[in-house]
């Protein structure tokens, strides 16, 4: 199964987690605002939360939505999806902390799970038997300048 | 010529570890589990570094290139899809793993640069380039075909290779879940031993059993293609995204629940050790073929976990597919930091490589850890009020050969510490491998650890063709105790009592040839055979042991007690010498004798440390 963009990575997968990912953090960022709003004790730093949020998931849809706009395919992903989780993960600490990782990542999980199924890529060919027995390595994943990068 | 240096880190899998290359040589490498006292562990190597910068006399900024031996990007694409496939059934491991991975492992690059204050990138190797490198460029050869066999890197779960000089090329890959790591990992945890440690107990309860459940897991379990290629039935396994590695079905299948780690061994889980053993062997071997036709190559390396497996290496070997094959020692993913910084330094760099073509062993491997000096351990000795005395390495020799042949058992420290899991003569535990229930207590009261596991002897070079059947492709194995091979028939005894008795394990103890304690019972043994310029003082030791007894070799096991990773400071063998039942601690030229202490060590906090595995 050579593929001409053949680098194993599979942008549709961390696309997926993204998009769901970012719904998770909106999610999360309006229930604090309620929260706020009703109950005044959330401490949660919310705005960088839906900026992130909107930001990204704006740019993930737009490149799912126009997977042809040059603008926003590789590299731009990689490195969009790179700064992205750096922002998120300082965010999830904070998540973690005040609304628990249990459930966040039930919530989250259920987006993820959903988001894939309405992508229908839970058919992932690997494990799906469908990609088995030797498979030929294409001349680009050879090239010693690979290690320079980050997949 | 300015000097270049090289950092291979690897870690967060399993046994991390940190190599550092000097202008392509090797000049030390170390598992971090060996610093921190903890088994397998798997957390950033900032012990091993520190370590490795020391031994080279270097500063981090002295450093040229740190190379991490995977692309944590893509392994997390694996495991993403692994969860999309199963969901909504993995949400119990996915919420175990994602904070990790957020958290820690997407941010490698990040936590080397703080944690070790480094400015410069960082590159990434694939998984399985890591393992075939670290195959490869140490071997003598120009010329190989390369196997890496393993659970899984990225997505890649075997891959055949070519290396040609300074050049190595994947050709092609095997991809997750099919698996044969996993496979054996699966009966691993089924036979109630712990994944990722407990794969060479397995193999060691093989020769306890017959095969019969071969064709059951053939036909169920695993399909073993004419070309070397498996596919797993993923209806067995759980290892996807649960916790654990097989299902109910499984079990159901042989009709047995896995065995709960302490729980006696049955007949049944031998069987079936004996089962899976024979099947990995003829998967490794249909494997090395299909390397075979794809390169045409008459040398193998092999790397991967799956290499450490000596009864599937025996095989290989005899199979004569290649006339010669090389592993190096730290073949599992400790090795990977070995293989990153020297695919860098060979590969991209493009440094000519001189490869010795001979008899010779690599003159580094497998003493790259750290040492120390007499002064050092006398001041330690000092500080504890400890009895002991100083000798000359002849008086050594003889002092230890007496003691060994009075069976006493003896902790044997020297020079550097072996970078892999075997112990090779620098931090051992040696005895007289002749008596029969020497291999009993040294299990039980040595070791701590199950009875029916066996040693391994050290045989001087001059006499392994006199006791072992050993095949001329093993010549490059032998040195690094990674192969099992069959005692010759004239040393064994009681042979019909192996094939007919049924319960095998009640064979312990018998008389079953000249060399009892390192004697399997199947007749073989996993030998290492000393040569004199690989390890001066423990082939003399040898020597000497033959000129009091005749006997060639000693039993030859790792210096540490069950549960414990083995000893690397003078500190760690004094702590291991007093929890144990070891009669003689030997550091360099110093000697302690266990009966002449009067000082008790307190233990507590080593003891907090260890974890039964
Ligand atoms: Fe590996």
């Amino acid at each position: 199964m050579e593929k001409e963009n053949y680098s194993r990575l599979n942008k549709k997968t961390l696309r997926t987690f993204c998009i769901s990912f970012s719904i998770g953090m909106l999610l999360i960022a309006i229930f604090s605002i309620l929260r706020q709003m009703f109950k005044g004790d959330s401490q949660i730093n919310f705005i960088p939360a839906i900026i992130t949020g909107i930001l990204s998931c704006y740019h993930q849809i737009a490149a799912w939505v126009v997977p042809d706009n040059p603008s926003l395919r590789k590299p731009h992903f990689a490195i969009f999806a790179m700064l992205f989780f750096y922002i998120t993960n300082a965010i999830w600490k904070i998540v973690t902390l005040i609304i628990g990782t249990v459930v966040f990542g039930i919530i989250f999980y259920l987006i993820f799970t959903i988001t894939s199924v309405v992508l229908k890529l839970n058919k992932k060919d690997h494990i799906k038997n469908k990609i088995t027995g030797w498979q030929k390595v294409p001349e680009k994943i050879n090239l010693p300048e690979q290690c320079r990068k980050l997949f | 010529m300015e000097k270049t240096y090289i950092l291979g880190i690897s870690a967060f899998y399993h046994d991390s570890a940190a190599a550092v290359l000097c202008n392509g040589e090797i000049i030390a490498a170390a598992q971090e589990e060996r610093f921190t006292r903890k088994k397998a562990d798997a957390s950033f190597p900032i012990e091993a570094i520190k370590f490795c910068l020391n031994y080279a006399g270097i500063k981090i900024s002295d450093i040229n290139e740190i190379v991490f031996y995977d692309k944590p990007i893509l392994k997390f694409d694996r495991i993403l899809a692994s969860y999309l496939h199963t969901a909504p059934l993995g949400i119990r491991s996915f919420l175990k793993a994602i904070p990790l991975w957020l958290r820690e492992k997407l941010w490698i690059e990040d936590q080397i640069k703080k944690d070790l204050m480094y400015e410069k990138d960082i590159l990434f190797t694939q998984h399985h380039q890591s393992h075939a490198a670290s195959a490869f460029y140490p071997s003598p050869f120009n010329e190989a075909a390369i196997l890496t066999v393993d659970g899984a890197g990225e997505w890649a779960t075997t891959a055949v290779s070519l290396g040609n000089g300074n050049k190595l090329d994947i050709l092609e890959t095997l991809e997750f879940p099919h698996s044969l790591g996993l496979l054996y990992s699966a009966f691993t945890y089924y036979c109630g031993f712990k994944v990722n440690s407990g794969e060479y107990k397995l193999m060691g309860l093989a020769p306890y059993g017959k095969p019969i459940y071969k064709e059951k897991i053939l036909n169920n379990l695993v399909q073993v293609n004419t070309d070397g290629s498996i596919s797993l039935n993923l209806t067995f396994f759980n290892f996807i995204s649960g916790l654990k590695m097989i299902n109910k079905k499984f079990c159901k299948l042989f009709g047995m629940p896995p065995r709960r780690p302490e729980e006696p061994l049955t007949q049944f889980y031998m069987d079936i050790a004996a089962s899976i053993q024979e099947i990995t062997n003829e998967i490794i071997v249909a494997m090395a073929k299909h390397a075979k036709e794809l390169t045409g190559c008459k040398n193998l390396c092999f790397a991967g976990g799956v290499a450490l497996n000596c009864s599937a290496n025996n095989v290989l070997a005899k199979s004569g597919i290649f006339e010669n094959i090389f592993i190096q020692p730290a073949a599992g993913d400790a090795g990977g930091a070995l293989g990153a910084a020297l695919y860098v330094h060979y590969a991209l760099h493009g440094n000519i490589r001189n490869p010795q073509n001979n008899n010779d062993v690599i003159p580094q491997l497998p003493g790259l850890g750290p040492d120390f000096s007499p002064e050092e351990i006398e001041k330690l000795l000092k500080h504890y009020g400890l009895n002991y005395k100083k000798m000359s390495d002849d008086d050594l020799y003889k002092y230890c050969a007496e003691k060994l042949n009075d069976q006493q058992i003896i902790g044997w420290f020297q020079g550097r510490m072996e970078f892999g899991p075997r112990a090779l003569g620098y931090r051992s535990i040696i005895a007289d491998p002749r008596s029969a229930d020497m291999q009993k207590k040294m299990n039980l009261k040595i070791k701590f650890r199950e009875s029916f596991r066996p040693f391994a002897p050290a045989v001087m070079e001059d006499f392994a063709d006199e006791y072992f059947d050993i095949p001329s492709s093993s010549k490059y194995l032998t040195p690094y105790m990674l192969t099992t091979t069959q005692i010759l028939r004239k040393h064994l005894k009681n042979v019909e009592s192996f094939d007919s008795t049924e319960n095998k394990i009640s064979l312990l103890g018998i008389d079953r040839s000249t060399i009892n304690a390192v004697t399997h019972l199947n007749g073989s043994a996993r030998v290492q055979v000393v040569r004199e310029k690989d390890n001066p003082k423990f082939y003399k030791l040898l020597r000497e042991f033959y000129r009091q007894t005749k006997m060639p070799m000693v039993v030859n096991t790792s210096f540490n007690v069950r549960g414990e990773p083995i000893v690397c400071t003078p500190q760690d063998a004094l702590y291991c010498f007093f929890a144990s039942n070891i009669d003689i601690l030997v550091l360099e030229c110093f000697i302690l004798e266990k009966r002449t202490q009067s000082v008790k060590m307190d233990l507590t906090e080593w003891k907090k440390k260890i974890i039964q595995d």
